[in-house]
């Protein structure tokens, strides 16, 4: 009878309980090793990456030495590679995208997070995290078409009469310069900062809005003392983690940028960065130029990790300043409460006399001033009622400015690829022929089908690989990484979600030319691109995920006498899921819209995949060699694919956000 | 005061109405029989059917890569060309409308795919140093240090089209093409020149009222065969041109103050199009189908300002392929320095240049070789410099005279597989 | 005495469709505590809330019946004013975390238009006395508020709400979250505080109320039970409900 037994006899539950503790514990620390091992692995990668593109780099440093950093001038031709410029053009439009893109930023988060009402604020902020996942291709071709020709023709030569021309604003107003640039970037950061901001100040307890809002503060008021001051910490990482991406960026600059290999004398200059140097000469390059090109890839990767590393810096500061640290009322805070003796004397009677301090209120006479300012009190208050309403018009407007893109995007794609999205045969037939309507009466559409089955394939692959260690490695990281090593991993990892995809490309492609070169160029590499992007990613999101679930969670279930590591695997683990689902999904996403890094390494190919081993397409490689074409049949297929592009990571969006209701702000990440 | 009536359930609800309530402590009654219904969590199964079809689809390739589905390339009778082999370029994108229409054709003809990536003339010969790509396309011959990147494994450069290159602008106000010459172009593009209404344009273009507006110059940011075309040109008359930038698809631009550079060959002819005064080149194919683009004439040896189009074209590359002695097809280096710009007849265009495919000349060196491969390289080499080459035209390419085309054909002997000959097919 | 200070009559709140406070109907006395009693989820926190109109920042929420502050309807009134008059402090300590506690004190001052260095350090000296924390931060005010001890912190709340003068001080459940000691002190504090203002506190802690507060009012699943001098609830209420808790047989 359970329960019953006599002194030798366990009962037989007691002991069936105990070995299937001892499996439990045995399966968990197979797991603790298992993604132990994952991370590790992950930071040979990593060690791995930066050694292969310092081995390219090498030949060009031991070449031209700190001209490359200093050197001005940029000479295939002749070996001469100076990329001071870049480096100056590279700073001068992150940070001009910064100054742009981060009042409209926190503008958008204080509408969303203080200001909408709830049916809005989903729809807005749904918005808001599809502007950050439209890829860099589309945001290129799209700069191209539409914000050079506004620029050139409306708002630069505005900004030049308004200014007279000189300075900041002198020269030819064109369109392809580094204002351009700058604007562009500041569209495609914005969603970040706005999305991390907005998280940050929804963290801040609702009790600290409202000991504002019940000291007699307007909503802005109170957003102001009570929610922006802490979420501070949070707001500087979206900022910084925006400048990141800005840095990095390859592709849509390269588009706008208008090739300027000099310094630049004003705002409508045009420029090169380093990352559209290396995207616009690697493909071609030969050997001492990709030397060369990859050792201003390491500088690129050099700015980030210095970045990153203020960005951690600043806000360790902020949260140490600004945290709510509940101290027990026996501890001793640093020289503000009088010496231990005096303070605990045991638990006193309720109402008992016998503290001798003084600690009685004053009664205390008050000024005649202060009884007087209730009587101003409603003409001030129009005017602070006048600030709130002006504050909330200006949010609301930033909101509308930073959806303006998204809607000409979505409507220039429609517009031009709306037939071609609803005809059958666009997502099964290949490419047609070029067509010129006055020579070819018989102009077929084509299609995308072979892009569509490539995209899917490189989705699929990298999936395959970078899921399963992004998630092992993210929990290793939050569950068992309290060491130097996790820590640095984790730090790792932040710089590496914003390494510029081009040189992932560059790496894989060039460890397989030396190894293999008959799949240097194959859906295999360019999976495995894919997937070094994805990882970070997916690495971050699981992290925080993890991370957000509550300690007690964890308490609860080691109370009821489970394991350390099997609370890990079956507790937190489902208790996070829908965060780390949504991140993977979404790391999914931001691999379909990827461009960069398979120039080299999926290379592109007009038929079905024929296998692994050969050369893939993509719906992003198709927009961006085709983009600017002047046949019709071919210009209505690029649109077309953009249109395709746009819908599914609208789907992906509306999908997560409707199966898993919440997700958090770090998959935004891209 | 002692409960009511009332059953306790989960969280005791008392009666408002009466204002009474069950005690804190009343035990909970038996549970009714109802089942505990379960909501499944839709999420996760569809993420797992996503995952599932994309795994699929993944495995396909695999299996397609294995070789254990898909089209089994048929051995064919010994003499006839091999089906169902599938070839890839890569190269210049001025090719990209002439290779869509050569691919569809060659394929149904013989059943063999070609795929073609126009990553432009730089990227083709590096997927081809690779290899990556079984074959390059480019409107440039080989330098030096590309020829030197193949490490000594010959190559077959072969002629199959030819091209010619428009000095595209947009000057509003001007509604008949003006004149341009080397001289004056380089002076544009070097800075030398920076208005419009110049001495030394005005002295070309007699008649004409040019705007007093700075010349915007605009040239290709990526490695570009029409910069080596235009580059070539401005060298061949223009010493200190030849001497500083040279001739190359990359080059050192000379800076001047009003110069944009943009990616790719439609992009260019786009932004010139659409921004005034500006300057640039594009090949003759993009912007005969681009309606509204000004394209200039240009002044040839003869001193004839001659308006590209197919014709003089065809003409000039007709005239140049008679004049040059073309060095075989398997000596790469002898091809570094042919040019074919200045055309000296009166009616010839004087921007014209030859486009190139180039193969390893054994072709066991290639990509993923095979001798079915190999053969089936040959046969479309063989086609597009014979048969392929009346589909130029309607295209607006020019189509390669006989002289070249006989060349290619007797230089296709040349291949070899594996050191031994190749045995050719029909 | 004056009339009352607070008059609530025939208050009903809803979240939604939802009711949470049935008809309540009571008068608060000027310069007294009062104390707000009942089980927990009977809608306590949430009457404290209409009191200062707080509970307008949740959705969906209303109320109808009137709440009259010195004879005035306050749902009339402006709200930034209604709160200027009505303060409130809140059952976890909430300093402003990136502010001084000189800051912290100031901060409903500046809000007013105060802008008068002199003014502020008067106005702060004098609320941090009235709080009971001044002898012991006296050194350091420019020092992070939220450094202080939680039972320091609260009373630097008290001080911030008490800066702009109100003539209510509503709280709920204060001392919930601090240990004995420093629960002692915020008592001691409101029986010295309720000589000037009108102070409603929320509290589940019987014996709180009854050594704190003058009036006492019981509530229960929205309802008001009984409202009287406290030692009349906690002696001989009126009520067998009132009694029963009191007594501690439920709740």
């Amino acid at each position: 009878m359970p329960g019953e037994g006599g002194l030798g006899e366990v009962p037989p539950r007691r002991e069936s309980i105990e070995r299937r503790g001892s499996r439990l514990r045995i399966l968990g620390r197979g797991f603790h090793a298992l993604s132990a091992g994952v991370a590790v692995g992950w930071l040979l990668l990593v060690a791995l990456l930066v050694g292969v593109l310092a081995w390219t780099a090498r030949s060009a440093i031991r070449h031209s030495g700190s001209f490359l950093l200093l050197g001005a001038e940029w000479d295939p031709n002749r070996q001469i590679f100076g990329a001071a410029p870049f480096i100056v053009d590279t700073l001068l439009t992150s940070l001009l995208a910064l100054l742009l893109a981060v009042p409209v930023a926190l503008g958008v988060a204080i509408f969303l997070s203080e200001l909408a009402p709830p049916r809005v604020r989903d729809v807005v902020s749904y918005a808001v995290d599809l502007l950050a996942a439209v890829p860099s291709v589309i945001y290129g071709f799209w700069a191209f078409i539409v914000l050079v020709p506004l620029m050139a023709h409306t708002v630069e030569p505005d900004l030049a009469r308004t200014t007279g021309g000189t300075l900041l604003f002198s020269g030819l107003p064109l369109g392809v310069d580094l204002l351009t640039s700058s604007l562009i970037l500041a569209v495609m950061i914005l969603p970040t900062i706005a999305a991390l901001s907005r998280e940050a100040m929804r963290a801040v307890p609702r009790q600290l809005r409202e000991s504002a809002l019940s000291l007699g503060a307007t909503r802005w008021e109170a957003t102001r003392m009570a929610v922006l001051g802490p979420a501070r910490a949070g707001i500087l990482g979206g900022i910084l983690l925006g400048l990141g991406r800005a840095i990095g960026e390859t592709i849509v600059v390269a588009m706008v940028i208008g090739g300027g290999r000099t310094y630049p004398t004003s705002l409508f200059s045009p420029g090169t960065t380093l990352a559209t140097i290396i995207a616009d000469d690697l493909t071609s390059a030969a050997p001492p130029e990709v030397s060369a090109l990859v050792a201003v890839g390491l500088i690129l990767l050099g700015i980030t990790l210095l970045v990153n590393l203020g960005a951690r810096l600043l806000i360790a500061r902020e949260r140490k300043e600004s945290e709510e640290e509940e101290l027990p009322a026996h501890s001793r805070p640093r020289g503000l409460l009088p010496p231990p003796g005096a303070e605990f004397r045991g638990f006193a009677h309720p109402g008992g006399a016998g503290e001798a301090e003084a600690v009685l209120a004053e009664p205390v006479e008050l000024p005649a001033w202060r009884r007087q300012l209730q009587a101003q009190l409603p003409g001030r208050l129009r005017r602070r009622r006048a600030l709130y309403a002006a504050v909330a018009v200006l949010t609301l407007l930033c909101t509308v400015l930073a959806l303006a893109p998204l809607a000409s995007i979505l409507y220039t794609a429609v517009q031009n690829g709306g037939r071609a999205v609803v005809t059958p045969s666009f997502y099964t037939d290949t490419m047609a022929p070029a067509c010129n309507p006055a020579t070819e009466h018989n102009c077929q559409l084509g299609g995308i089908g072979p892009a569509l089955q490539g995209t899917l394939i490189l989705i699929g692959l990298a999936s395959l690989i970078a899921i399963p260690i992004g998630i092992l490695a993210g929990i290793y990281l939050a569950e068992y990484g309290r060491n130097r090593f996790a820590r640095s991993l984790s730090f790792l990892t932040e710089v590496m979600t914003g390494i510029p995809t081009i040189l992932i490309g560059t790496f894989v492609f060039v460890l397989f030319l030396a190894e293999d070169p008959s799949i240097a160029a194959s859906a295999t590499t360019g999976g495995i691109a894919l997937s070094i992007l994805m990882i970070p990613l997916v690495t971050r999101t699981t992290e925080e995920s993890l991370r957000a679930v509550p300690d007690s969670v964890r308490e609860s279930a080691r109370a009821l006498g489970f394991p350390r590591h099997w609370v890990t695997l079956r507790v937190t683990l489902g208790c996070a899921r829908g965060g780390i689902v949504t991140g993977a999904l979404l790391a999914a996403s931001r691999a379909g819209g990827e461009t960069a890094a398979l120039l080299m390494t999926a290379q592109g190919f007009q038929y079905y995949s024929l296998g692994l081993g050969r050369p893939i397409d993509s719906l992003t490689l198709v927009i961006f060699t085709t983009f600017g074409t002047p046949y019709p049949n071919w210009q209505e297929v690029t649109w077309g694919a953009t249109l395709v592009l746009l819908l599914v990571m609208l789907t992906i969006g509306l999908a997560t956000r409707i199966l898993f209701h919440r997700h958090t702000a770090g998959a935004e990440v891209t | 005061m002692t409960a009511s009536g009332a059953p306790a359930g989960v969280g005791g609800a008392a009666n408002p109405a009466t204002g009474s309530a069950p005690s804190g402590g009343a035990p909970p009654t038996s549970p009714s029989p109802e089942r505990i219904e379960r909501k499944r969590s839709h999420g996760l199964a569809v993420v797992a059917v996503v995952v599932v079809v994309v795994v699929v689809v993944a495995a396909l390739g695999a299996a397609y890569e294995l070789h254990w589905i898909g089209p089994k390339s048929k051995s064919s009778p010994p003499g006839t060309c091999p089906t169902g082999v599938t070839l890839t370029g890569a190269g210049a994108s001025f090719l990209e409308p002439l290779m869509s229409q050569w691919v569809a054709s060659f394929d149904s003809a013989t059943g063999n795919p070609v795929s073609y990536t126009d990553s432009g003339a730089g990227a083709g010969i590096t997927a081809l140093q690779g290899p990556t790509v079984d074959f390059a396309a480019t409107d440039d011959p080989l330098n030096a240090s590309q020829i030197a990147g193949f490490k000594g494994d010959p190559l077959l450069t072969m002629p199959i089209a030819a091209g010619a290159l428009a000095i595209v602008y947009n000057l509003p106000g001007i509604t008949s093409p003006i004149t341009l010459s080397g001289p004056v172009l380089a002076e544009i593009y070097t800075g030398a020149v920076t208005s419009w209404n110049s001495s030394s344009i005005r002295a070309i273009n007699p008649g004409v009222n040019f705007p007093n507006a700075t010349i915007i110059t605009v040239h290709r940011q990526d490695a570009a065969g029409t910069t080596y075309v235009l580059s070539n040109f401005l060298s061949d008359d223009n010493a200190s041109w030849k001497s500083t930038e040279g001739t190359s698809i990359t080059i050192d631009w000379p800076t001047a103050p009003t110069q944009r550079a943009i990616t790719g060959n439609s992009a260019l002819a786009k932004f010139v199009q659409g921004t005034a005064d500006t300057i640039g080149y594009v090949d003759l194919t993009d912007v005969l189908n681009t309606p509204g683009l000004q394209y200039a004439k240009v002044l040839n040896p003869s001193g004839k300002a001659i308006l590209p189009s197919l014709q003089d074209a065809g003409s000039a590359i007709r005239t140049m392929s008679a004049n040059i002695s073309f060095p075989a097809l398997n000596d790469t280096q002898a091809w570094t320095t042919i040019s074919m710009v200045n055309s000296p007849a009166p009616a010839d265009y004087p921007l014209t240049t030859l486009v190139y495919a180039f193969v390893y000349l054994d072709l066991n060196d290639g990509y993923q070789s095979s001798l079915a491969k190999s053969q089936v390289i040959w046969e479309w080499l063989n086609w597009t410099s014979g048969v392929g080459q009346n589909e130029a035209s309607p295209l607006y390419y020019v189509p390669l005279p006989s002289v070249l085309v006989t060349d290619d054909h007797q230089g296709l002997s040349a291949l070899r597989y594996d050191s031994a000959a190749l045995p050719t097919c029909s | 005495m004056e009339g009352p200070k607070l008059q609530v009559s025939g208050l009903n709140a809803y979240f939604g469709s939802k009711q949470v406070l049935y008809d309540l109907s009571l008068q608060f006395p000027d310069r007294a505590a009062s104390a707000i009693i009942g089980p927990s989820g009977c809608g306590k926190s949430t009457f404290l809330r209409c009191l200062n109109r707080l509970h307008e920042e949740v959705p969906g929420a209303r109320v109808e019946g009137s709440i009259r502050l010195d004879g005035q309807e306050i749902s009339r009134l402006n709200e930034v004013a209604v709160r200027c008059r009505v303060g409130m402090v809140f059952q976890k300590p909430t300093p402003f975390p990136n502010m001084s506690i000189y800051d912290n004190v100031a901060s409903g001052l500046r809000l007013l238009g105060v802008r008068s260095r002199d003014r502020l350090d008067e106005a702060v000296l004098a609320s941090l006395k009235q709080a009971a924390l001044w002898e012991e931060v006296k050194g350091n005010v420019d020092a992070p508020g939220i450094r202080l001890s939680g039972g320091q912190q609260q009373r630097l709340c008290i001080a911030r709400a008490l800066a702009v003068q109100p003539e209510v001080l509503l709280m709920d459940e204060p001392c919930s979250a601090l240990d004995p000691i420093a629960t002692t002190k915020i008592e001691k504090l409101v029986l010295e505080l309720k000589r000037t203002y009108t102070v409603i506190i929320v509290t589940h802690n019987l014996a709180q109320a009854s050594r704190v507060s003058d009036h006492t009012a019981f509530l229960y699943l929205g309802k008001l039970v009984e409202f009287g001098p406290t030692q009349k609830i906690f002696e001989r209420p009126d009520e067998a409900l009132t009694e029963s808790y009191v007594r501690g047989r439920f709740g």
